[in-house]
């Protein structure tokens, strides 16, 4: 899919290609096998008299993991027909960017304001800038649909998720 | 027949105004997760998870089970009007399903779609209601070898049968089962991989990560492609839906050969994807007008389609008498068990009878629903799909993380399920399989306990996972299937002289 693109259109700008970034997760799963082994050996991998210890199975997946993805920096470092694929380009991880700064933005903002009012943020933000959308239809639907939500969970359902100061002030 | 009596308590159970009404809901909730993209079976009944904690068990199945089937029809609607599969199983179904709606014949081949899907989930229903019960009674005499065996079975299919490079289905598994292992040791209490993380304790909620990986990361790779759509309108017509009726039986034999594969494949874990695929290519191979394939062709619509759903219903069937999800959205469903505080596992069908059964007979019933129900509201959905995913994608993602904090009411959940979203993102951009990973998520735990009680029981004597017949045999084929694919070539090796059928070599 990627190769299509990138020979349809060449002109754009690539941020990454596929085998730096195959060979930094193989790398860093390989990583993560070696801490997780360290981890496993530490609390005891080995066999007691009623059976493995707590350690033993992680350890082994450990280890597995660490075989595994040293193969696949073996293979990443070899194949050098991916050193052309694109994995995402400038304009594409922009786009995703965009998404995701205001999607941990949320998250952030569901501490400190509720769940109801940070999704009704995250729905204007995503209109307005993203989408360009008009300022009185954002505004309509981000308070539609945290209130609709709002009724859905915490009055029908019965499933209570975090609230702020504003439902608080309403006295909920 | 005692199927047929405990299926008859099932509908007994079903038939009351508030789950009729659930049905209804879970179905529409279904078929808009079906439609929308970035959206699918797993993360959708994932999502909606936290809807039915205020529920009893039986209400939530039929609820979520609801929501899979809508998510099922609804991806044909996607297929077919606007060439977007809305699921990667209805991918095949675009092949003629959109030259079809381009010949103005959308009616029909929603109509065929549609149809197709209720034929092939009501033989794999069929096959579940006298299937499951004989499998559960089997499993009873399960010890901990034999579930062992069975959990290693279901990993070494995945490695042996992927498609995607066995190093990366092992890396898939592996980080799964790792991830089912943080947490507080349930043998000796000792803490496993928390690193000083006090919320690690009680481990990484499989849901969490299932919303993160198919949720978050769809949603991010939905936006990167900047999608418009453009479809076709379509309205049903109910003479249509006669006409196209009345020329089904012509095609009996794909129904029922697509239906067979859909069932065979649902059961093994390689899913209603690949089934669908797979019945596609048999039905071409098989039709007298073979040409015609591609350019819409009725047969084109009805094979896949038929074998989607057959697969997505037959992955139901290790769940209940085994405890072993066939697929994603099985998984989810079975960890939506936990919750609910049911043990998975043949047990199920002596302990909670009518939970099992009211999920039995709710197949049949969602599925005719779920039938009538798409028929009517094809325009409203396929006018959802011009909402601008501006709009779309926020509600999206405060519904994953509202999934992901109802959990276990944990703002830290919601990060991890971020967490897992990026590594999603990322993982299937490179082609690692998403799928063993939260089977591994969710089976994790009871492999390994498995595998403890079993050395527990020989004094630490692995070859006791040998000894017994059936473990042995289980095991045996495991060990088959995971090394398939050296296997296969050294046997071509030896004996037809062609060259073996290994990898490529790659490129000087």
């Amino acid at each position: 899919m990627s190769e299509e693109t990138s020979e349809a259109d060449s002109a754009r700008k690539v941020a990454a290609y596929v085998r730096p970034v195959d060979l930094v997760t193989s790398a860093l799963l390989l990583t993560a096998g070696f801490v997780l082994a360290l981890d496993n050996w530490r609390i005891g991998a080995g066999w007691a008299s009623d059976g493995p210890r707590p350690g033993f199975f992680p350890f082994g997946l450990a280890v597995i993991l660490m075989v595994a993805s040293a193969w696949g920096l073996f293979t990443a470092a070899r194949d050098r027909s991916a050193a052309r694929e694109v994995f995402v380009e400038t304009e594409s991880l922009k786009r995703v960017f965009q998404v995701l700064v205001p999607t941990i933005l949320f998250v952030v903002g569901i501490k400190y304001a509720g769940l109801y009012a940070s999704s009704a943020l995250l729905i204007f933000v995503f209109m307005t800038w993203l989408g360009r959308l008009g300022l009185v239809s954002s505004v309509l639907t981000s308070l539609g649909f945290a209130a609709v939500i709002f009724w859905m969970f915490e009055i029908q359902f019965r499933v209570l998720l975090p609230k702020g100061p504003i439902e608080a002030w309403l006295g909920f | 027949m005692e199927a047929l009596q405990s299926l008859m308590q099932g509908f007994a159970i079903l038939l009351t105004f508030d789950k009729l009404s659930l049905m209804v809901i879970g179905i529409l909730a279904g078929i808009l997760v079906g439609v929308l993209p970035g959206l699918g079976g797993p993360n959708g009944v994932a999502i909606l998870l936290p809807l039915t904690f205020g529920m009893d068990p039986t209400s939530a199945i039929v609820f979520l089970s609801c929501i899979y089937w809508g998510a099922l029809f609804g991806g044909a609607i996607t297929s077919i009007l606007f060439n977007i599969p809305g699921e990667a199983w209805s991918v095949a179904t675009t092949f003629d399903g959109h030259p079809m709606a381009q010949n103005g014949q959308a009616a029909e081949a929603l109509t065929a779609a549609f149809t197709a899907s209720f034929f092939g989930s009501l033989v794999a229903v069929l096959l579940i209601t006298f299937l499951a019960p004989s499998i559960a009674s089997f499993a009873l005499k399960f010890g901990p070898p034999e579930f062992f065996a069975v959990y290693f079975l279901t990993f070494c299919t995945f490695v042996g049968l992927g498609k995607e490079p066995k190093h990366k289905v092992i890396v898939a598994l592996v980080v799964g089962l790792l991830f089912g292992g943080i947490g507080m040791d349930t043998v000796s209490g000792e803490l496993r991989m928390t690193f000083g993380f006090v919320e690690l304790l009680k481990g990484v909620d499989f849901l969490v990560a299932v919303i993160g990986l198919f949720g978050i990361s769809e949603i991010l790779l939905t936006i990167e492609q900047k999608l418009a759509f453009h479809g076709k309108e379509a309205r049903i017509r109910l003479s249509t839906v006669w006409r196209t009726w009345l020329s089904l039986p012509r095609y009996w034999a794909t129904l029922l050969r697509s239906s067979a594969i859909g069932c065979w494949l649902g059961v093994t874990p390689g899913g209603a994807i690949a089934a669908s695929f797979m019945s596609y290519n048999v039905a071409k191979q098989f039709s007298k007008n073979k040409d015609s394939f591609g350019k819409g062709q009725i047969e084109g619509v009805l094979a896949p389609e038929t074998a989607a759903h057959a697969a997505g219903t037959a992955a139901l069937l290790p769940m209940l008498a085994l405890g072993i999800p066939g697929s994603g959205t099985a998984a989810v469903l079975l960890g939506g068990l936990l919750v609910w505080g049911l043990q998975p596992g043949p047990l199920l069908f002596v302990e909670h009878k009518e939970f099992v059964w009211g999920l039995i007979a709710s197949m049949y019933l969602g599925n005719l629903v779920g039938l009538v129900i798409v028929l009517a509201t094809v325009p409203l959905f396929a006018a959802v799909l011009r909402v601008p995913f501006t709009i779309i994608a926020p509600m999206i993602i405060a519904f994953c993380a509202i999934g992901a904090y109802a959990v276990e009411n944990s703002l830290f959940d919601v990060w991890v399920m971020l967490v897992f979203g990026i590594v999603g993102y990322v993982f299937k951009k490179l082609d690692y399989p998403l799928a063993p990973m939260t089977l591994a998520l969710v089976l994790g735990d009871r492999a390994e306990d498995a595998f403890r009680q079993t050395m527990v029981g020989s004094y630490g004597d692995v070859t006791v996972l040998f000894k017994s017949p059936l473990s042995g045999t289980i095991m045996l084929i495991g060990l088959l299937l995971l090394f398939w694919g050296p296997l296969a070539s050294g046997a071509s090796r030896l004996f037809g002289r062609g060259r073996p059928a290994s990898e490529p070599r790659p490129v000087e």
